[in-house]
């Protein structure tokens, strides 16, 4: 159980009819739940105008958290399940929507113990801000500019501006077998993740991000991003939730460690970060 | 925001929907005060939302407004409606170019066909040019063809509006637009000039007349990296009958780099005109003279490559051979020893 303060806001922007973004949090009062869960924070993005974005997205989030908490398993492996029946879940409403697809990013932060258990799809990202000033990502975008930016056809100055930078290589819903990419990171007090959609983002740089969050309170440093993705591009949805680390309880180190397999506590031992997509 | 036939739009009566874009819902109404069918256009609102693409979108129109030719699609008027702006245009009677190629894609290439074509779809493009308007986004599916055989190029400068709504991959993803026609310096995040719209139109005729593109791949990635590092099979490895002229005229407008294909819309123009001013010669030597593909820009380039040299091969043998030795070694030798 580690003590955290967080907060989050999802705005709509001044020109979409809806938001499609959904961010939820769940931090359970039942002590052996956040023992052995912890506690868990989604930000998701409806894809698709014309379809359905805000429906996938606040079903996809829902059945997240539900599969999550429900599931029996060490926290990594409950988190790739529940991504996978909040997939099936989307599809499904998509097939029986007709016309409109359902599809929708989604990025999860699980804080169990003293470790930090991500899973993402799609260009919705997490960053962590551990070292003022600096606002490290831990999500890589599935999108096609970040993939030729990987492939160094394209700069990521250049990115901003790409005319296929809208185009996501994979989302919540859109095909029955889902590949989540998921990592694990060790956590330290003080730490502080930034969860947000690209209606963030773009807009923002991400030293900015860092110092927003660097000496305010995760509620002050969600309104200031908010009001300055805002000011800057008002076009789209905007949401962010900020988690700050106050405390990590060492007691239940083991009771994580123990939920890890043992190659992975290597990696997460030596301070390394496996980044695997399954 | 959608409307239904017979619904009053200003001095404009819809008459059906024409489709929905990427960009925006498209119309055909009558315009009974100048008794012709027109084209309306509405922008999605959270497109026109963002001051600074409006006021692109605002500076474009009037640009596009200034634009009259017999192989434009003509911009007649910016409305508005309950608020919301939308493009009054010129209703061409036809089919996508795209639609007219499928069609014929049976019969062999038609080369004069090709170079007619492409001479009206370069007009117009020169002609925008001249006005300092390049188009883009230059694909058969953004060019009319007439009953008549006239080919009209739409939805001039504004390209930039389709990178603002998202899209996924995905077996039920019909909205992700292909990179077919794209410039090696668009995808590589440059704004593009006169000499992309040359690139794209260097595309549409070399599809044209091989009966495909150069390029192609299992997705969109895999065809954007072959733009910028590939270099395109010349035509008559396709048609061994395409003539010389009208090859190499193609294929100086497919160049990589954007200083190598026609400096102009008129230079190409005039090649397409006088095929026998084409110096195909020199120009056949400055093609061939281009190095090949370039390296692959991969992810794994320079990380996972087999060792190339023999040295190194004969060291990587060498020390499998000696593991194998140990191995082997300690497994015979371990019963010895009781």
């Amino acid at each position: 159980m580690c003590h955290l303060e967080h907060a989050g806001i999802s705005d709509q922007g001044r020109v979409r009819y809806r938001n499609e973004d959904f961010i939820a949090h769940e931090v359970p009062t039942d002590s052996e739940v956040r023992r052995r869960q912890g506690c868990l924070f989604v930000v998701a993005d409806g894809v698709g105008g014309s379809g359905a974005g805000n429906v996938a997205s606040r079903e996809a989030t829902e059945a997240l958290v539900r599969a999550y908490y429900e599931s029996r398993r060490p926290p990594e492996r409950a988190l790739r399940d529940a991504f996978a029946r909040a997939n099936m879940h989307v599809y499904d409403l998509g097939l029986r929507g007709g016309k409109f697809r359902m599809e929708t990013t989604m990025v999860a932060l699980a804080l169990v113990g003293d470790c930090a258990f991500i899973a993402h799809v799609g260009d919705s990202r997490l960053y962590r801000v551990r070292h003022a000033g600096h606002a490290e990502p831990l999500t890589r975008d599935h999108s096609e500019v970040a993939e030729l930016v990987r492939m160094q056809i394209l700069t990521p100055e250049n990115a901003r501006h790409h005319p296929r930078r809208h185009i996501i290589t994979r989302s919540v819903g859109s095909d029955p077998v889902l590949r989540v990419a998921q990592r694990v990171e060790p956590l330290q007090a003080g730490d502080a993740f930034v969860l947000c959609t690209d209606g963030l983002w773009e807009p923002v740089s991400d030293p900015e991000i860092a110092s927003a969050v660097a000496g305010n309170s995760a509620e002050e440093a969600c309104r200031r991003l908010t009001e300055l993705g805002l000011a800057r591009q008002s076009n789209d949805n905007l949401s962010v939730q900020v988690i700050k680390v106050l405390q990590v309880n060492k007691e239940n180190a083991m009771a994580t460690a123990n939920n890890l397999s043992w190659w992975r506590r290597l990696f997460v031992k030596a301070g390394q970060r496996p980044d695997e997509d399954s | 925001m959608e409307y239904e036939p017979g619904q009053q739009i200003g001095p404009y009566e819809i008459m059906d929907r024409l489709g929905t874009g990427g960009m925006s819902n498209v119309y055909r109404a009558r315009d009974p005060e100048h008794d012709r069918d027109v084209v309306l256009k509405f922008p999605h609102e959270e497109i026109m939302g963002d001051v600074a693409t409006h006021e692109r979108f605002s500076r474009e129109v009037k640009i596009g407004k200034l634009l009259h030719h017999p192989n434009i699609q003509q911009l007649y008027e910016l409305a508005t409606f309950r608020g919301s702006e939308y493009l009054v245009l010129e209703y061409v009677p036809g089919e996508s170019m795209r639609r007219f190629l499928r069609g014929r894609s049976h019969a062999p290439a038609d080369f004069a066909l090709a170079r007619t074509m492409g001479l009206q779809i370069a007009r117009a493009l020169g002609y925008a040019h001249e006005h300092h308007v390049a188009h883009r986004d230059l694909k058969p599916e953004n060019i009319i063809v007439t009953p008549d055989g006239q080919a009209k190029v739409m939805d001039f400068g504004i390209a930039f509006l389709k990178g603002a709504r998202r899209v996924t991959w995905g077996p039920l993803s019909s909205q992700v637009g292909t990179p077919d026609y794209m410039a090696p310096e668009q995808i590589q995040g440059g704004r593009g000039d006169a000499r992309t719209d040359i690139y794209a139109l260097g595309m549409i005729l070399y599809e044209q007349v091989a009966g495909h593109l150069p390029y192609s791949g299992d997705n969109a990635l895999a065809v954007m990296n072959q733009h910028v590092t590939a270099k395109p099979p010349p035509l008559h490895q396709f048609r061994r009958d395409v003539p010389p002229a009208l090859e190499e005229t193609i294929m100086k407008a497919i160049r990589r780099k954007p200083e190598d294909r026609w400096p102009t819309m008129a230079t190409l123009i005039d090649a397409l005109e006088h095929p026998e001013s084409v110096d195909v010669d020199s120009l056949r030597r400055e093609r061939e003279q281009e190095p090949g593909d370039l390296p692959h820009v991969g992810r794994l380039a320079g990380r996972f490559q087999m060792p190339s040299s023999p040295a190194t091969l004969a060291v990587l043998c060498a020390v499998v051979l000696l593991i194998v030795l140990v191995v082997l070694a300690s497994h015979f030798a371990a019963p010895a020893r009781h």
